[in-house]
């Protein structure tokens, strides 16, 4: 359900240790309806940034004791906590 | 490798290469709304032997498949081959993201190319991926540079010549395309997957 990563940083860089950065899946069935899917998420404690449409995302932050109340949400599949990415090169080689 | 391609480009990283999911994920919805055909995504972030794939990003990558939109990462450079293999990171270890490991001159599986150790997290094709010349931050310009960042980029850009050949190919079928074009190596598929991508003749 969630990524190894968890930060204790929101999106406005505000600490917060007791938040965490996430990625919320909507269901298939639920797509053409992840508005309201939204909006059922920020009632139980997602501050939610963005909506991606096109691959049924929503990204946000909520308080770490409200993960499983965010996973409940009808029409929710998946919670992940966001992760750090690097460009993969091999530093020996340059 | 594919001069004609469209480029549409998306800056996901910030100076010091380094990002987080939300762009990543914003990127590849932006892609997905410009109908690109091929992303090529050089980044990633390691797991350990026995962590699943994420479910959010497996997602992603299917909707963009069946949208058409064929997502194309490197497999990772943790191992330290031959004593030690690492698994296939994040996000190349999702079934429905190509995952490319590398290859020498020589066709040999690069020693810090990653492997499909994980349940999903198979590696798909190799490309070459040592000295590869690239572009660099002003003054030089140029260098060269090794890692499956380097590799991935060419299986894109040879995605995008199939893609011009069979203008009908997107998504699965394009994958599929590649997976079944490419040139058997020897080396474990668990290293080397399909092989070698083949460029169109």
């Amino acid at each position: 359900m969630m990524g190894r990563f968890a930060f204790g940083w929101d999106r406005r860089g505000a600490a917060a240790v007791n938040r965490a950065n996430v990625a919320v899946a909507v269901a298939d069935d639920a797509r053409d309806r992840i508005y309201e899917v939204a909006a059922v998420c920020r009632a139980v404690g997602l501050d939610h940034t963005s909506t991606l449409t096109d691959i049924g995302v929503l990204l946000g932050s909520v308080e770490l004791d409200n993960l499983l109340s965010l996973r409940a949400v009808p029409g929710v599949v998946a919670v992940e906590v966001e992760r750090e990415f690097r460009l993969k090169q091999y530093l020996w080689g340059r | 490798v594919a001069p004609d391609a469209e480029l549409y480009i998306a800056r996901v990283l910030d100076d010091r290469a380094s990002g987080l999911d939300g762009n990543v994920l914003a990127g590849i919805d932006w892609a997905v709304r410009n109908q690109c055909s091929v992303v090529s995504m050089s980044l990633g972030s390691p797991v350990l032997v026995g962590d699943p794939f994420s479910e959010i990003y497996e997602q992603a990558a299917a909707r963009a498949l069946a949208a058409g939109t064929l997502l194309i990462a490197p497999a990772g450079n943790e191992s330290q081959r031959p004593d030690e293999i690492a698994p296939v990171e994040h996000p190349a270890n999702c079934p429905s993201i190509l995952a490319v490991g590398a290859v020498d001159q020589q066709l040999r599986v690069a020693p810090f190319s990653n492997g499909g150790l994980n349940p999903g997290g198979d590696v798909d094709l190799v490309a070459p991926g040592i000295a590869i010349g690239s572009t660099a931050p002003h003054p030089s310009l140029y260098q060269t540079a090794s890692g499956t960042s380097m590799a991935a980029p060419f299986v894109a850009g040879i995605a995008a010549l199939l893609a011009e050949a069979r203008p009908r190919a997107r998504g699965a079928a394009l994958r599929d395309l590649l997976l079944h074009s490419a040139l058997a190596l020897g080396a474990p598929a668990r290293d080397a997957g399909a092989g070698l991508v083949q460029a169109p003749r």
